[in-house]
Order: structure tokens, then sequence, then C-alpha cells
């Protein structure tokens, strides 16, 4: 990971006009999105959201996570940064490779587990998932063939081990009012 | 079935009746609006809550908004906006936003095109929602009636807790045609997330009574959140137990009565002398319910460097925003100052009360005493305002010199009592904010002080001020120029007066068209005579000063310099020979 990257892990309302909400705050407070991913969550009504920025100054970093908590439809933040976290990334590329290519082609997603979900005359479609650097390389190693079409998913981040922390936090502030907050 | 029960048996209401009948349930007694296509079922509606609730038309919706703050700062209550879709509801943004810089609870309700039509450039249809997502506290469109009711409770509710700010309510026409069984919610259905309690940590208080009995020259920077939170008492014991100097915001004005021995005034850009030097002397500084907003704090780099920090203040975001403290509290200002107090040590600091009076006495921005000089200053009448008023009138000012001047020299005892637009500093805000606050029943005689350049942008509000009858006073303070930004054109713009002279109407003529009774003075034993009879009058006045042209507002700090580095009124002598400096 890039050591400027910064990671936080959003619970808002699944509402119309959240995520607008959420991309005006960044703007506004001058904060540059890396990626951002949303969506559905193990309870109905929840959206989850990924979001990485490049924000270096720690204050600012930390100002990021109180301003998306103080939207009215948030539930809870977390900088997930420094937290030991699953992070994975999504990747399509549709490359166009002559026969000869093939099984250089094939030797090469298998290496990077990646698979081949469509095979045309001239293209094929593949998809990969892992880490960013593995994705990152991954590309750098399709390049030898040509890629004509790519797309990156953005990072998703998940604690790694009990999830217990976040969902005794949602938990506690549906059952009443009172919440803990981290110390600033 | 009991009797309370068949109370509570829902009515079938159409959605604009739900808007009025909400409204009531919510406490309000006046709103601020105009009417318009898209609003027109509500104020259909309004003919049958007429007597319970009063619509006061202003001429432009700008105003609306800022009646409504004006109304919300005087009062303490929400303040209610009413405007049409398209032109109406973004004619709102400008006085919306003054509200949310300031932190002043307000319900905006505008209408919006019908449901069918909505994303289609109908006529008058404009995103208000997307237009003041960033500039509301929160945002609603409402396109379901079911949730109509509960929606406004939720707004009410954001609108006044935690830290106060407004909140749109856009409400499409056919929704305000439908009818439901109506039921006003008891409680709020707002996320848990939003304005939790927060425990204050012993050990945070414990650190700051420590810091305290070790500070050999601590000063309290008192912000409008201690007037929000109601901790005047608080903050005034403490700073009387530790014996520390408190100097206040511009919109913390009031938060300390300006003539406690504790206070020592107004900081910041054109803030006392004394107070800034304090401040940048000072190893503590307590900063209570303000954000160290740049014209407080001058050059980030170099303020108050010697001093630890403590910031206290309901909205986490503000923590370590602008400056990086040392300990950040975050927690409603007034239960964290009563359970710091009793940890804080009973203490005295002679030498450093000796030090700032010592700069007292070197500064230029003392008392006024002499009144023999015919000349006329805006400092001047702003404080013969406040001797004729005995310092107990509700002042409400608009944006520039005069405001500064306010600051200076309306002495300011009274908690709430100065209604300025702070933050976003709104030119124009003046008469309809004072507007607004004559219907907050404060008993008080409200005095509006503005300049010929702010008045000009909303002076239509004139004719509010006689429909209603409205019992404000205006103190209007011409000097031929958009004084403010002329200044700044001299010291920084080698006196290009690019665009700053302005020409007025006859300002007494155009009141007394509009029906007001119209004053002119022009010297100053006539100000505090006038002052007097104008306030002696039924019904609203206007006193045109008509003041020196080529005024300063000093001290000043230039933007960009350090806090202590104060532009000082130069030639004193000859220039105001009549002020003891």
């Amino acid at each position: 990971m890039e050591k400027s990257e910064h990671t936080i892990v959003a619970f808002v309302e699944d509402e119309p006009g959240v995520l607008n909400r959420v991309v005006s705050l960044l703007r506004r407070r001058n904060y540059n999105i890396k990626s951002l991913v949303v969506g559905a969550t193990e309870r109905p009504g929840l959206s989850r959201m990924t979001i990485v920025t490049d924000e270096p100054n720690q204050h600012r970093r930390r100002g990021l996570a109180s301003n998306i908590q103080k939207l009215v439809n948030a539930y809870t933040v977390e900088d997930v940064t420094e937290a030991p976290s699953v992070i994975r990334e999504y990747m399509l590329a549709k490359v166009t490779v002559s026969n000869g290519d093939r099984v250089d082609l094939d030797q090469l997603t298998r290496k990077y587990n990646a698979t081949i979900i469509d095979s045309e005359e001239g293209a094929v479609i593949i998809e990969a998932t892992g880490y960013d650097m593995e994705i990152s390389s991954f590309i750098e190693s399709l390049e030898k063939f040509e890629i004509v079409e790519l797309m990156r998913t953005g990072k998703m981040a998940m604690r790694r081990g009990s999830h217990e922390v976040l969902k005794a936090k949602i938990e506690q502030m549906t059952k009443n009012d009172t919440w803990i907050v981290d110390p600033v | 079935m009991s009797q309370s029960n068949t109370n509570k048996q829902p009515r079938v209401l159409s959605g604009a009746e739900i808007v009025w009948e909400s409204l009531i349930q919510e406490g309000v007694d006046v709103i601020f609006g105009y009417p318009g296509g898209a609003n027109l079922p509500i104020y259909d509606a309004h003919v049958k809550y007429e007597d319970k609730i009063h619509h006061v038309l202003v001429r432009h919706e700008q105003n609306a908004a800022h009646a409504a703050d004006g109304f919300a700062r005087a009062s303490g209550k929400v303040g209610v906006a009413l405007a049409t879709s398209g032109p109406g509801a973004t004619n709102l943004i400008t006085g919306v936003a003054t509200a949310m810089m300031d932190s002043i609870p307000m319900v905006c309700i505008t209408g919006q095109v019908g449901r069918p039509v909505l994303g289609s450039d109908a006529f008058q249809e404009t995103d208000i929602l997307g237009a003041m997502i960033p500039i509301t506290k929160h945002s609603y469109q409402v396109n379901d009636i079911s949730k109509l009711a509960s929606t406004i409770k939720d707004a009410f509710y954001i609108a006044r807790s935690g830290r106060p700010g407004p909140v749109l309510i856009d409400l499409p026409k056919d929704v305000q045609n439908e009818t439901i069984e109506y039921v006003y919610p008891e409680t709020h259905n707002v996320l848990p997330g939003y304005n939790p309690t927060v425990e204050i940590s012993e050990a945070q208080l414990i650190e700051v009574a420590e810091m305290i009995k070790d500070a050999k020259n601590p000063v309290i920077l008192a912000g409008h959140g201690v007037l929000i939170s109601g901790a005047t008492d608080e903050l005034t014991a403490l700073a009387e137990k530790a014996d520390i100097p408190v100097s206040v915001t511009l919109l913390g004005i009031g938060s300390i009565p300006a003539s406690h021995p504790r206070c020592i005034g107004f900081m910041g850009m054109h803030g006392a002398y004394w107070a800034n030097h304090a401040i940048q002397k000072a190893d503590l500084l307590i900063a209570c319910g303000m954000r160290f907003d740049d014209r407080v704090t001058g050059k980030l780099e170099t303020y108050s460097p010697n001093s630890k920090k403590v910031h206290i203040d309901i909205d986490p975001t503000e923590l370590n925003k602008n400056v990086v403290v040392d300990v950040a509290i975050r927690g409603d200002l007034k239960s964290v100052l009563a359970a710091l107090l009793p940890k804080v040590k009973k203490d005295t600091h002679e030498a450093w009360t000796e030090q700032i009076k010592e700069w007292m006495g070197v500064s230029h921005t003392r008392e006024i005493l002499h009144r023999e000089s015919s000349e006329l200053y805006s400092a001047f009448v702003v404080r013969d305002i406040w001797e004729a008023t005995k310092g107990e009138a509700l002042v409400v000012t608009d944006v520039g010199q005069h405001q500064m001047t306010v600051a200076q020299y309306y002495y300011q005892d009274h908690q709430n009592s100065l209604l300025t637009s702070g933050g976003l500093g709104t030119m124009g805000y003046g008469l309809p904010a004072a507007i607004g606050a004559s219907f907050a029943g404060r008993g008080k005689d409200i005095w509006l002080v503005v300049g010929d350049g702010g008045i000009q942008m909303t002076i239509m509000e004139l004719a509010t001020a006689v429909q209603e009858n409205a019992n404000i006073n205006i103190a209007l303070i011409n000097n031929g120029y958009l004084g403010m930004v002329r200044q700044w054109q001299e010291m920084f713009y080698e006196n290009r007066f690019s665009q700053t002279p302005i020409s007025s109407p006859d300002f007494v003529k155009i009141t007394e068209a509009y029906g007001l009774k119209g004053y002119r003075v022009k010297d100053r034993k006539d100000v505090i005579p006038t002052v007097l009879e104008a306030q002696a009058h039924d019904g609203p006045t206007l006193i045109e000063f008509v003041v020196e042209p080529m005024e300063m507002v000093y001290p000043m700090v230039a933007a960009g310099d350090a806090l202590d580095e104060m532009y000082q009124r130069p030639m004193i002598e000859e220039q105001f020979s009549d002020m003891e400096v």
C-alpha cells in the first residue's frame, strides 16, 4: 500500500442521495478520492463504503472520518488504514490475443489466479481479484498483449478476525443514544 | 376508548395542512416567506391557521431566510422560512449559507414541482436539495406523504440539537395536495449515530485542570458555542475561580458580560490590541465553543506560539481542524465546564492581569470620552447609541466597518443580544434579521446598525417593517463608500478606490416613502437626542448618520499577519483629538 493512502470504511443509510452527500463532502473539504466502492451489506437498509484518499495529513485524515460521521445518514465510520484488514480489488480487462499468444496468456492468468470469463475471436475478457499491488502487477504483465479495455473497481476493505467491534458499535447505537466515541 | 385516545384519532389532512399542523406541534408561531406556484397549496391552507401561525411576507426570499435567522438568534427557537420552487428556493441560498456558517437553527420549506415532472426541467424547477447539500446541516425531499410529519419532526430535531444548523425540506406540489391520516410522531427517528451523548473523559478533565494549575498566563477564548450551550454561568465561574481573562470572538460577544472584570474583550482582525497580545503571549489557551476562524487567529504559523491549547467543542470536525491542540474535548460545553469546575483549583494571576492592563494603556481603542467635536465618526455614533440605550438594546448589524465598530464600542453585557453575520459576512443581512428579531418577544429595543452599502442590498424590507409595524430602529451609517473594501484599497491597493464610492438615494425621503419615520444627523451633539426620539417613536424608524467618509477601522491585523502585528490608528492627535488614546 502506498504510504499516503488512507482507507475509511463507512456504514451509511441505503437511501437515494447518500452517495451524493458523501462525495459532495469530500469535494467540499478538499479531499481527493482515489477510489470509492459502495454496496449492500449483511443488514438491510445499510450500505457499506470503502473510501480511499491520498490525504497525507493525519489531522485531516481524522477530520475526514469525523466529517462523514457527522452526516445525518451515517451509522458509523472506521479508519482502517492502520488496522489489519483484508483489502481487495476486482478488475476486468479485455485483451486482444492472437492464437500463438494464447498459451502465454493462459499461463499468466493462472499465475495471478485470474480467470478468462469470455473468449471471442481475437479478444478475451479476464477477471482478477487481489490486493492492489497484485492487480497492478498483473496489468503490467498483461501489457505485452494489447489491453483494449480495462476497469478496476477500487478497493474494498474488511478488518481481519472477528467483526464484533463494528457490529457491537452499531447494535449499541441502535439500542440507545449513548455511543462511545474514539478519543480525538 | 378513553378520552385521551379519542383525541389522538387521526384526522385526514392534506400535505399542506400537515405542514401547518406539524409546525404548530413544534411550537412555531411565526414564519417568514413568499408565495409562488409550487407552494400555493401550503399558502392556501394557511388561511385556516392564520390565528396560530403569523406569516411575515418578506420582499425577497433571501430575506425570509435572514429574518428566520434573526428570529432564531434572538429567540433561541428554530426559525422557519417558506419559499416556492426554482428562483424562490435559490434565493434562499445566501440566507441558508449564512445560518450554516453561524450554526443557526432553521428549517426552510420549499415548494417543488410535482413528482410526475421532477427531473424534467419543468417550469420553476431547480434541484434545490442538490444545491443546498453543502450549506445545510441536512436536507430532505419528501416524496411520500406518509413520511411528511415524521420528516418535519426530524428536521426540527436536527436543526436545534448538537451544533445547530439549517435544514431544508423540499416538498413537491402534488404531495402538498395528497391526503393521509395525520398523526404527529412523539419521537424523532434520526439515526443514533447522529448527535450521540458523549461520555466526558475524566482523564482529560484532570489533564486540563493540571494545565490550568501550571499556567502563568492563561486565556479563555469564548465563542458562539458558549451562548448556544447556555454555558455563560459555568464559563464565568471558571474565569473567576482560576482568575483567567476571557476574550470573546465576534459571535461570542455577550457570552461573558463586557463589563465583567475578567472579560478582556473582542479578539481577532479588528479585536482589542491587548486581547490579541494576551493570546499571543499566553502559555495556555482554553478555547470554548469557537472554531479558530482565520479572522480570529491571523497567520496560523505564528498563532499563540508558546501556549498549550485546550479545545472544547460539540462538533468533532472542528477539533484539530485549523489549530492543532494538546487536549481536544468533544462535548456539550455546559456539561464539560460543569464537570471541569470542581477539579480546578482557586488561583490568582495578578502579574498577568497587570501585564494585560499595561497593554491596554498603550492601545488606541480605549473608551471615547469627549463629545465636543462636531465631526461625526461611526465609533461616536455606536458609542452614543450604547449610552442612549444604556447598553440594553438588542443590536443587529450588517457587515463591514460599522459591524466591527459595534463589536468594539457597543459594550454588550447580555447574552444573545448582538446579531451579526460572522462566518459568511453577508452584506444585506442586517435589515431582514432585525425584522425577524422583532418577533422574538425579547422586550428589548432593537437597534440595527447598517452601512449605506449593506442597506441597499435589502432595502426593500423597509416595506416589510412597515407592513408588520416592526419595532426596529435603524442607525444607518452613511460614509458614501463601501467602507471596509475601501479601507483595504487604501491599505493594500495604493488608494485605488475601484468601485467603492457608492451613491445612495436620499435616505430620509426613501424612508418616508416607505412609511417609516426618518431622521438625519450630521453633528455629534444630535446623536443621543435623535436616538432617544427615534426609540420613543411607535413603529420603525431610520436615522441616517452622515459620517466622515474616509474613516478606517483600527486596530487591524492584515490578512496573513501575526495576531499581534496590528496596524494602529495613525495621526491620532490630528484626526481624533477628542478621543482619549
